[in-house]
């Protein structure tokens, strides 16, 4: 779905569509499933009915796989609850990115996910969740992010800063070149606070990634420890981009 | 963002500062034909217009610390001009516009090799003037009216249609005396986990089923029923009464951004 003007066929050397480039860059307001910016496809999945708002708070009842596109504080987001799945990566091919050193960011408005243990916001590995992977959930009462080389993993939990529902929160984490990770967490624009950057762990064996990788919200693999959220803005970047171009890159 | 942002960075991140922009709050111009008749006294206006395109210009300072570091932020900032360019503005902060950069000036002082600091003039073409907002309205439909408030230009947008349904669904699309002024349908027979989007920006329109999957569904287009657009003279924004949607049936939604001309 493109709310937004088209010009036409698009020629190098300006595409004439909205671009980004981020590995993977989802922005709600697009109001896709897939993520446009970067060109990968996506699937969004309920397999039931769900309720939402629109922004006169008219109740609505969205049909399986309709996605949730909800209006809150005047800002478009995606709501999904435990049972919502949203996946990048075609269905051959997978996304085409993994988990080796990268940044991303994570605009949610918190629903309740927080105190949910290992309710999981972001993954990026194979479904069968094995192998290397990286996931951003929660312990129950702090969020934190992990990286897993298929033997070993590291965590870094964030030991401040508890987001309570209608709180904005951006997640920021860095998965470093010696496997190592940290995050950041801001809620509601305020100053973040972090975590310790864990240390390193050996590098995944290429098998270790699995035939097909996925980034997804919302869940753990394709059916495990579902989060809950209102999803806003996710964002892959390769190497070390500081905060500033985290958030502003396209 | 102190002025101007391009693609979401702030101009000054790019180590520019913004002189002069223009023309910024002019909306687009439109071009009205009139036809003259054999015996006609004057000409018959058109009901049409024209609405050309826009170029915006902006003139800025790079005000580099040496010749490397101008030659640094010229390359950045050409890269920054690359593809689709969204432009935000510190004083309309919820309205983007879209364009493409089209020519580039750069002027230097003389002696040019001594005085670092430049002048830059850039145009951008938009090929679509209006403005949009930022952020996409979503309004629930169902077969009572509901109003749709809108900007200065008239705006298209996305009818969501949910299952069950079989047969003939439309929405239609009233002033507010009542009147229907636009209708668009579809002849379908979906299941009740089943949706159908008819996408009034790309004149498209797509099944999603109940695994998620998108497919493309023109054919339940009815051939009668043409696109159309929304637009504000059609209410009356100043008694905050807005043209109206209604179904014909079932449930739905209507996602659009407001356009502006200014």
């Amino acid at each position: 779905m493109r709310l937004t003007p088209l010009y036409g066929t698009a020629l190098a050397p300006a595409p004439l569509s909205i671009t980004s480039r981020c590995m993977v860059h989802w922005w709600a307001p697009d109001l896709s499933t897939h993520a446009p910016r970067t060109g990968h496809v996506g699937l969004f999945t309920r397999g039931a009915t769900g309720t939402f708002v629109d922004q006169r708070s008219v109740s609505m009842t969205a049909v399986h796989a309709e996605p949730r596109w909800e209006r809150r504080d005047g800002r478009m987001g995606l709501l999904m609850t435990a049972a919502d799945r949203l996946r990048f990566g075609s269905a051959t091919g997978g996304l085409g990115v993994r988990a080796i050193a990268q940044a991303g960011l994570l605009e949610i408005m918190e629903s309740g996910a927080r105190t949910t243990a290992n309710a999981t916001l972001f993954y990026l590995g194979n479904d069968a969740i094995s192998g290397a992977r990286l996931y951003l959930d929660t312990s129950g009462t702090y969020y934190r992010i992990t990286f897993h080389n298929g033997t070993t993993s590291v965590t870094a939990t964030l030991t401040a800063g508890q987001p309570m529902p209608g709180d904005t929160v951006l997640l920021r984490w860095q998965l470093y070149d010696d496997r190592s990770v940290q995050l950041w967490q801001s809620i509601n624009g305020a100053a973040e606070t972090a975590t310790n950057r864990t240390s390193g762990i050996a590098a995944p064996s290429a098998s270790a990634f699995g035939a097909t990788t996925y980034a997804r919200l919302n869940s753990r693999g394709s059916a495990s420890n579902g989060g809950a959220g209102w999803y806003r803005l996710l964002k892959l970047m390769s190497g070390l981009p500081d905060y500033t171009t985290l958030l502003t890159q396209r | 963002m102190r002025s101007l942002a391009i693609n979401g960075w702030p101009i000054e991140t790019l180590g520019l500062r913004l002189v002069n922009i223009s023309p910024w709050l002019a909306g687009a111009q439109l071009t009205r034909a009139v036809v003259a008749m054999p015996g006609y006294s004057g000409g018959v206006p058109s009901p049409f217009a024209t609405v050309t395109s826009r170029i915006l210009t902006l003139e800025s300072i790079v005000q580099p610390t040496s010749m490397a570091h101008r030659l640094q932020l010229l390359d950045q900032y050409a890269d920054a001009l690359d593809g689709l360019l969204e432009i935000e503005s510190v004083d309309a902060p919820d309205r983007v516009l879209y364009g493409t950069y089209q020519a580039n000036g750069v002027e230097v002082s003389v002696p040019r090799f001594v005085e670092v600091q430049a002048a830059l003039r850039t145009e951008i073409l938009c090929a679509d003037g209006a403005k949009y907002d930022r952020e996409p309205s979503a309004i629930a439909l169902s077969t009572t009216p509901t109003p749709i408030p809108l900007g200065t230009a008239a705006s298209v947008g996305l009818f969501r249609f949910r299952g069950a349904a079989a047969g003939v669904r439309r929405v239609l699309y009233r002033g507010i005396n009542g009147n229907v002024l636009g209708a668009i349908g579809v002849n379908m027979t979906i299941g009740s986990s089943e949706c159908v989007d008819v996408d009034g920006v790309q004149r498209g329109i797509s099944l999603c089923d109940a695994s998620g999957v998108f497919t493309n569904a023109y054919p339940f287009k009815l051939p009668s029923d043409r696109w159309f657009a929304l637009h504000r003279t059609d209410g009356h924004p100043a008694a905050d009464a807005w043209p109206t949607l209604e179904l014909d049936g079932g449930t739905g939604v209507f996602y659009y951004r407001r356009a502006w001309s200014n």
